[in-house]
Parts: structure tokens; sequence; C-alpha cells
């Protein structure tokens, strides 16, 4: 019963996506050469993160609820097949993201604003205020899921500097690849919940050119980063391979768009930014 | 019907495995003094490792894109001109022109400029030399006392790929019987394979 339970709730946590934001953030942390055996602050990073993120999650699964039931691909999720029950739910939520920001407040207060930051951008501003009424609230959404990265690299360094920031914008431009990808493929889900998309408002054309400037600004962001933290030569070296990938089927997606080099892009941008944050990290 | 997905589990980790191989050698195991084998190098290898990543994510769907004969032609063209910068400098003049002229050359025929005997030609001279390069000078870096055997694993994974190469060219063009996932099915193996030489090869000589 209780295991079942975790099962589903492990399940609502979106545990790629949490997984990958966790990365960003270890990454954040790491990059900044603290020591790398410094396990007891790694670990709480990890942990104050995971708590955070997944209590956002949680809370905009349960704000969502209607939504996904409507929509073919997220009806079978926990809360909207009636696994869960919302109130549960929703004082989870609330228990984790509480969990998480203090813990991250605990461990550095600068951290902790920016988890708090990353929280409120996501749930209130995204989530609660601007996601049924607008689809850029996209663009809040990646401010969001820059938050991670942010705060695990002020934590290293002490403040916010500009490698932090670059690495937040990586991700925040890695973002709107990842949900307007999905806004093409169920465009109709979508339109059927009446949450507005850029391909229902701008047309599927704008929308490809737009993931694929994102992705190539999200190289150079990433790449400029890495540069500017004086990444040993045979990484860069590497994070240029890895760059010249994501340009490759950036511009294949620019010019030639198509669903499939669409849907391959944004595959490869999310393993590139998995890569690129590894790198960071050595 | 030809099945041209990547289902099977191991594929896909054999995938990522050599992705993996690929990713380590271009981060630690290429020279750092000079400028053009390096930069040679890690063309071959960076081709690999897309080569294994876009298989992963894409399947076998990739390999019907027109470009990729061209983008295939890069690895042992990277690798000989490497070998050439690297063993033989002198020969760099020759080379790097028959490189240029070979790499254009295949696009051009790719974009229908060329007839098809033209293009085929085109290619099997590209990669005929290139690959003799890749067989035979790390050879004679031994027999010179340049390098230790180890760097045979070189002219292994280019002899591998070669094959591997002409595998698929003759499953395409029908020279070789039987269906085609029986050559396909093996290609996640044979880059594994190759690349394995490779570093075997770099690593050890």
């Amino acid at each position: 019963m209780v295991r079942e339970r975790i099962r589903l709730y492990f399940s609502l946590i979106k545990p790629l996506q949490t997984g990958l934001l966790l990365t960003t953030g270890l990454a954040g942390y790491m990059s900044a050469r603290c020591p790398l055996f410094n396990l007891g602050t790694l670990l709480e990073v990890a942990g104050s993160l995971f708590l955070a993120i997944s209590g956002s999650t949680l809370l905009n699964m349960w704000w969502d609820r209607d939504i996904d039931a409507k929509m073919g691909r997220t009806c079978r999720r926990p809360l909207a097949a009636g696994a869960l029950s919302p109130t549960e739910t929703l004082w989870v939520g609330i228990a984790l993201s509480l969990l998480g920001i203090g813990w991250a407040w605990w461990v550095f207060p600068t951290y902790g604003g920016l988890v708090l930051a990353g929280w409120f951008f996501d749930v209130v501003v995204y989530t609660l205020w601007l996601k049924r009424r607008t689809c850029w609230s996209i663009v809040w959404g990646g401010v969001a899921g820059g938050m991670p990265v942010l705060a695990g690299r002020s934590l290293g360094v002490g403040h916010v500097d500009a490698i932090g920031i670059l690495l937040a914008l990586a991700v925040l431009l890695w973002i709107p690849t990842h949900i307007m990808t999905f806004s093409l493929r169920h465009l109709e889900d979508y339109q059927t919940a009446g949450v507005p998309t850029f391909p229902a408002r701008y047309g599927a054309a704008t929308t490809r050119t737009i993931i694929s400037i994102s992705s190539l600004l999200a190289a150079v962001a990433i790449t400029l980063a890495a540069i500017l933290l004086g990444m040993a030569w045979g990484y860069l070296r590497l994070l240029a391979v890895l760059s010249t990938g994501l340009v490759i089927l950036a511009v294949g997606a620019w010019f030639r768009p198509t669903e499939r080099v669409n849907f391959s892009l944004y595959k490869y941008a999310s393993l590139y930014m998995l890569a690129a944050m590894l790198l960071l990290a050595l | 019907m030809v099945s041209l997905t990547l289902t099977s589990r191991s594929n896909r980790f054999v995938l990522l495995l050599a992705a993996a191989l690929a990713g380590w050698q271009i981060a630690h195991g290429l020279p750092e003094g000079t400028p053009l084998p390096m930069v040679a190098y890690t063309m071959g290898f960076g081709v690999l490792l897309l080569a294994c990543l876009w298989l992963f994510l894409m399947g076998l769907e990739v390999l019907e894109h027109p470009l990729v004969v061209v983008v295939a032609a890069l690895v042992p063209l990277s690798f000989s001109l490497g070998l050439v910068g690297e063993y033989w400098p002198q020969g760099m003049t020759v080379f790097i022109p028959f490189a240029v002229v070979g790499l254009i050359g295949i696009a051009y025929s790719r974009m229908g400029k060329l007839s098809s005997r033209l293009g085929v030609l085109m290619v099997a001279l590209v990669h005929g030399v290139a690959g003799l390069v890749i067989l035979g000078v790390p050879v004679w870096a031994v027999g010179q006392g340049l390098a230790r055997p180890g760097v045979l694993g070189i002219s292994a994974g280019g002899a591998w790929i070669g094959l591997s190469g002409l595998a698929l060219l003759g499953q395409r063009l029908r020279w070789i019987s039987g269906k085609m996932d029986d050559v396909t099915r093996l290609l996640p193996w044979s880059l594994l394979l190759t690349l394995v030489f490779l570093v075997i090869g770099f690593n050890l000589r």
C-alpha cells in the first residue's frame, strides 16, 4: 500500500525532468571547484533541490489535474486518473516545498533565496498565473528551470556570478525546446484542454524556428560559460563536438522542419544539456 | 519491410558505450602539441560520437539521410589526415588538397551534380585511398620505430570500419544478398569494435 503510493508520487514528480534539473543544480555547485569531496554539502544540495523541485512539480500537477484529465498524453497520470487524492497531493506538495526551501535556506541564504525564487516562478507565476492565459508563460517556466543551476553555482562561489547567469540562461533557452516540441506533437490535446500554445498562436513554422534558435543560443550560452569557467581543453573539445551536433540538428530543423527532425532535436537537446552539465561538474 | 528501429536494449547500450569511448578519447587521448592532427582526430572521433548518439536517439532512419555519405567520408579522411600530419608531415601538401577535393566531390555528387557512376567512383576513391593510409601509415610508423606496435590498433579500427562501410554499401546496392536487417543490426557492435580498436591504437602507440 505505502509502496504503491510512493510509486504513484514518484511518477507524479516527473523523475526524468526532476533528475535533469537536479543534475543542473549539482553541476552548478561542482562547477565552482569547491572541494569535490565535500560530500556533506553536495548531499545537502541534492536533498534540498530534490525536495523543492518535487514539491513544486506536485503542486503543478495538483493545479493542472483538470487539464491533464482532458489530454490523451496526461490523462493516465495518478491525479488525473483518480489514483491519488488531490487534497493529499496538495499537502504533500506543500510539505516537500517547505522542507526543500527551508533546508536550502539553512544551508546558505543566497542559495535558499534562489531555490525559493525558482519555486515561486514555477508554481505562482508559471502554473497559477500565466499557463492558462498566455503561451509566453513558458518563458517564466524557463526562468524557474534555470534557478537550480544558478542556486548551485551561487552556493559554490558564495554569490551570484556571470557564469551562473549564463548557465541559467542556457537552461532557460533549453526549456522552450522541451515544451514547444511537446506542444507541436500534442497540439490537439492542448487545444482541447484550452491551454494556449505557441503553435496555436503563431503557427508550427514559427514555433519550429523558435525551437531551432533557442537550441542554438543554449549551446552558445553553455560554451561561453565553459570558456569563462576555464574548462580543461579536452573537455572543451568534447563540448564543441556535442555543440556541433546540436547546431547541425537545429539548422536542419530550421531549414527542413518536420516533426521527426524536431523530435530528434528535442531528444538530442536533452542529452546535450545532461552531458554539458556533467562536463561542467568534472 | 525493412525495420529501421533500434529497439533492442542491448543495441542501445552498445551505442552509448561506443559514444562514451569516443567522448573519452576526445577529452583525454589526443595529442595536444600538434594542432592539425589533433583537429583531424577530434573530427574523426567527433563524427563517430555523433553517429552513435544520433543512432541511439533516432534509430537507423538517420542512415537514410542523403548527407550520411558525406559525413561518413569525414571519418576515414579525418583519421588519415591526422596520421599523415603526425607521422609524415611532408605528405600534407598532397594529402590536404586530396581530402578537400574528395570531400567536395562527394558532396557535389550527393547534390546530383555528377552521374551516379562518377559519384560511386568518387566515394570509392576517397574511401579507398584514406583507408589505405589508415591501414598503412601505422605499419610504416612501427617499421620506422616511430611508434610502438600498439598503434596497429588504428589500422585494425580503420580496416574494420572500412569493411562495415563496404557491407552497408553492398547491402544498399544489393551486392550482398539477405535482409537489410542482417547488416544494419550489427552496426552498433561494429561501431563499438571500431572504437575499441582505435582507442587501443591511440593509447598504446
